[in-house]
Parts: structure tokens; sequence; C-alpha cells
């Protein structure tokens, strides 16, 4: 779990998960960023500040809401949330731990506003 | 309730239709499910997750499906399209799909169901398109081998059991006998009968009627090309020559173009074996340090 305590250590957090969402090692990421490796590294390491641009092209490269990625937002999204519409049936299907993981990325990758 | 679900089919065949003159698509060729999410407006952002379902759906702004790559390459594009059905019907909310009939849409399903499925067989195998596959090398669509109904499911980038159960129940131009006759042979048989000794866990062909212009696959999968074709870079190597083709195996991510006698070409992408992340990153070369 993320430090909530700690906003560098919850930037940090989410860089490293929204990177591995988006598929992407630290060597592709900072390729397409044109950075170092070890930038990413430390960046993910909480070890080095990042600047608003910066984390603005870091959410378009990882194709997340950058709220999200500042450390707004809850790490997981409730699955009894009624803006998901999500099915007591439909939510029997699937094993507790995938369910976590699904809910974490939806955190992550959903858009900002959700259709009514 | 027939006359429903024949509705709901008529409405999912115009739906793949629009989607495909939206996207600039002509109506019966095969296409990449993953290219025409991204051709489409809004953009529909299509994930590869690392955790084990069919595929989800999630209305917003910015449209998101999630399929698992813990399935077959056939089995994603499939399970993507039926996503992509729930988003261009309009269906309400987030849809979570554990378990999808393979191709079949069946009637005793949720009607959403039934229409996403109908949906996704229309659009990844359309009729005419279907029949020129099997036309163009003088194969019976109503009495194919389980050899030339593997080859053509390649031809159209799905798995096996969704085209013969869509051959039967879509486009009714198979018995449902031989249908279920043709779904009961196992695949490492039919892969036997193409590779014979050479025969691999996972294989995917493209013959000289191969229409796309790009074959997805990913690292460890055995491909069956046109005899005498030659690969731009190493990313996949040669595995040996048989009478019906030249056998390849995946080895690294990336893309390379693949030439053969007569004009013939596909670009070959291969993404890393079970790779999860944005289906937009699924083919990008690997860094130094990086893990295959």
């Amino acid at each position: 779990m993320t430090k909530r305590a700690d906003p560098k250590q919850l930037i940090a957090a989410r860089l490293k998960e929204a990177r591995e969402l988006a598929g992407l090692s630290q060597g592709q990421a900072a390729k397409k960023l044109e950075m170092h490796r070890p930038t990413i590294s430390e960046i993910e390491a909480g070890n080095r500040n990042v600047t608003a641009p910066e984390l603005a092209r870091f959410a378009e490269l990882y194709d997340v809401d950058v709220r999200w990625l500042s450390g707004a937002g809850a790490d997981q999204l409730d699955p009894q949330d009624a803006r998901l519409q999500l099915a007591f049936r439909e939510l029997q299907k699937i094993k507790p731990e995938d369910l976590d993981k699904l809910m974490r990325a939806l955190a992550a990758l959903r858009g900002p506003k959700e259709e009514e | 309730m027939i006359v429903q679900h024949a509705d709901l089919a008529r409405e999912a065949l115009d739906k793949s239709l629009e989607v495909r003159e939206e996207a600039g698509l002509p109506f019966g060729t095969p296409l990449n499910v993953y290219d025409l999410c991204e051709l489409l407006t809004p953009r529909v952002r299509v994930r590869f997750a690392d955790y084990s379902m069919e595929g989800c759906y999630c209305r917003s702004d910015r449209p998101l499906i999630e399929v698992s790559a813990l399935r077959p390459l056939g089995r994603r594009v499939f399970n993507t399209a039926h996503e992509l059905g729930h988003h261009e019907l309009g269906h309400a909310g987030m849809r979570l799909d554990e378990r999808l009939e393979d191709g079949k849409a069946d009637p005793n399903s949720d009607p959403d169901e039934f229409a996403a499925n109908a949906f996704a067989g229309f659009l990844l195998m359309p009729k005419i398109g279907v029949r020129q596959a099997f036309n163009v090398r003088g194969w019976s669509i109503a009495n194919p081998e389980p050899e030339q109904a593997f080859v053509v499911a390649c031809h159209f980038g799905v798995g096996y059991e969704t085209l013969v159960n869509h051959l039967a129940y879509g486009l009714r131009e198979l018995r449902s006998s031989l249908a279920e006759r043709l779904t009961k042979v196992r695949l490492p048989a039919i892969r036997a009968a193409l590779l014979g000794s050479k025969a691999a866990d996972r294989l995917w062909v493209a013959d000289r009627h191969y229409r796309m212009p790009t074959l997805d696959t990913e690292v460890g999968t055995t491909l069956l090309l046109p005899l005498g074709s030659q690969p731009e870079f190493s990313n996949i190597v040669h595995a040996g020559d048989l009478a019906t083709g030249r056998v390849f195996t995946a080895v690294r991510p990336g893309m390379t173009r693949v030439e053969a006698a007569d004009g013939w070409a596909v670009t070959v992408r291969i993404a890393r074996y079970q790779y999860s992340g944005w289906s937009t990153n699924r083919h990008l070369e690997l860094e130094d340090g990086d893990d295959v």
C-alpha cells in the first residue's frame, strides 16, 4: 500500500504503478521521455522531486489521470460504487484478488468523468 | 424471444458495418481490432491485464477495455471485440465478463451479452470475407477440415473454436453437428497435422492468401509463413522448412517486415509473452537491461 502520510512517496508509488500498468519498462519510459533510466528509477524510489510539467508528461505517456498521479483519489475503486453499475452476479464471477487488481487499475486508468 | 434475438443480431451486424465505415475499413476484409480501437472517436483504450477474467468495459469520456493477457492471442482479440460491442451498442455502465462463450451467440444469454458476441463475430469475421477466405484457398466452407478452419481462423486473427462457432451459429454456413465435431478436435492434433514433428505449443499461420498487412504475435509462438519468407530483422528466427511453408519462432519483442516471392509481405509485430499494458505499447523493442 502507498503511504498516505508522505505525498512524495505517494506520487513515487503511483508513478511506478502507472508505468507498470502502461506496460513500459523503466528503460522504455526513459527513452520515450528522453530521460536517463536512473532518473526514472530515482523518481520512483522517491529520491527525486517531480515538477508539475514532468508529472503531466508522465500522465500523458502512461495514459492516466494526472490528478490520480499527483496523489488525489483512492488507490482502489470500491466495486460497490453505484457509478460502476457492477451487478452482484458480475462480482461473483471474478476471484477477490483479481477484482482487487481490476479496481486498482480502474482507479488509475478510468476517465475523469463518468457517464451517468 | 427468437424475433428479439434476430433483431439484436441485425442491430449488431449493422453496428459492425458502421464501425468499419467510421474507421475507413472495407466491409469484408480481416482487421486488427486493437488498431481499429485507436481509429475510433473517441479513441477506445485497450489494456492487457495480468489477472484472470475475460474482459471488462468501462464507459467514460475516455472509454477503456481491459482483457486478460492470460488468454490465448485469438481469444484476446475476440474478447476485445466483444467489449467494443458493449461500447458501440451503448450498453450502460461497466461490464465485467468473466467467461464468454467462444464465438457463440447463445440465445439464452443476457440480451446485451448476446448482442456483444454477435457484434464481435460480425466485426471480425464478416460473411463476405469468410466466404472469400475459403474460396480463394479452394476449400469448402460447409465442410472444412480442422486444419483448414485453423488457417482461416488465423486469417481473421481469432481462435479456431471461435471461427467454427461463428460459421455455425453466426453465419449459418456450417451445420451445428459438424461444428460440434470440429470443436472436439484438439489443437495439438491440428498443430501436429500442420507442423509434423515440429509441432509447437502455440502456432500462428499466415499463408499466401493472408490479407492483413500486420501479424500480431508474442514471444515463443511458432509461425508458419509462406516458403521463401525472409524477415528483415532477427525478432523471429528460422526454425525449418516444410512442404507447406517456412517455420519461424518469435524470440524478441519488436517489429519486422517479412517478404516472400511474388510480392507477398507482412509486418510481424511481436509482444512479450502474456504482455500486460496498453495495447499501443505491446510491440516496443526492449531496452538495455529489460527482461523478455
